[in-house]
């Protein structure tokens, strides 16, 4: 890591929060109410990290994947088949079960 | 008990491949998937008298895979949480960066140029079932719980027996590790975009 990015770091450090503790507040905010310190200090801290920054369009881009995946499903555009074998054991089973 | 007559012995070909891939997207591994669905049609069958034709067959079925897909998550859950709530391996854990991303796990700009393509690909999402897959099942469960059920944070804590505060961290190292399983599997390291 060179110099200037250390320097950059150590200021954020002081600065606002930590990486760590930065994600960790984003995962929160999905499940609970930030306090307004929390936010604040999530605020600034996105404001100048951009590897956070890039951490939360990540995980914006995986969600938007999942919902397109999970909407296919619902419109019969399936991923998965099953097999002429499995349908088979299902079929049998479902026999046996009657 | 319903008018509507269940016929159980076309389930498989009118409905196997959505409850199916309804499985496959919340477990992640074929074999159990098939043995929800199994599961799924035995106690359909077993309970086909309280069928009331309120809601379609369809429906019908598929709320009860979500029932054993929520069983399957508890029964693999561990006892002890601890492991789970480690710290994870991705912040540096001393000297005067501690708290920031380790270098070998800083997240870098997936570029725009990805991003449409990102979003409709059945590719990334095998690669994140897969990385999913090597996540501890609670902690993946958390994660498939809020993502894919959209269930509350008092919903997931009751179903899988944790407190809020431990779900926060569950959620948290879960996409932690996620993004960078994906990062690794989905892009080769020549592709990273910060100067």
């Amino acid at each position: 890591m060179n110099i200037f990015k250390k320097i950059w770091i150590v200021y954020l450090k002081a600065k606002f929060r930590t990486c760590g503790e930065a994600t960790f507040l984003m995962a929160k905010e999905e499940c609970a109410k930030l306090s307004d310190e929390e936010r604040g200090k999530l605020k600034r801290h996105m404001s100048r990290c951009k590897y956070c920054n890039a951490y939360k369009h990540q995980h914006e881009l995986i969600a938007q994947n999942l919902e397109v995946m999970k909407h296919n499903i619902e419109v019969d555009k399936y991923l998965y088949f099953l097999t002429p074998e499995q349908k088979e054991r299902l079929k049998t089973g479902i026999k046996n079960d009657e | 008990m319903s008018d509507i007559t269940l016929k159980p012995e076309t389930w498989v070909d009118a409905y196997g491949n959505y409850l199916y891939n309804f499985a496959m997207m919340r477990v992640y591994n074929s074999d159990v998937a098939e043995d929800l669905v199994q599961d799924t049609f035995y106690s359909a069958v077993k309970a086909k008298a309280s069928f009331l034709g309120n809601s379609s067959e369809k429906t019908w079925l598929t709320s009860i895979l979500k029932r054993k897909i929520i069983d399957h998550y508890r029964k693999n859950a561990r006892s002890k949480e601890d492991n789970v709530l480690d710290n994870p391996d991705h912040f540096q854990k001393e000297g005067i960066l501690k708290g920031h991303w380790e270098d070998n796990s800083l997240p870098f700009d997936w570029g725009a140029s990805s991003e449409a393509s990102a979003v409709e690909n059945t590719e990334l999402f095998k690669v994140v079932k897969n990385c999913l897959s090597k996540i501890p099942a609670r902690m993946a469960a958390t994660f498939t719980l809020k993502e894919f059920e959209d269930y509350s944070t008092e919903e997931i804590c009751k179903e899988l027996d944790i407190t809020p505060s431990n779900l926060w961290v569950m959620m948290h190292r879960t996409k932690v590790q996620l993004r960078d399983c994906i990062e690794k599997n989905w892009f080769k390291p020549d592709e990273k975009r910060y100067s």
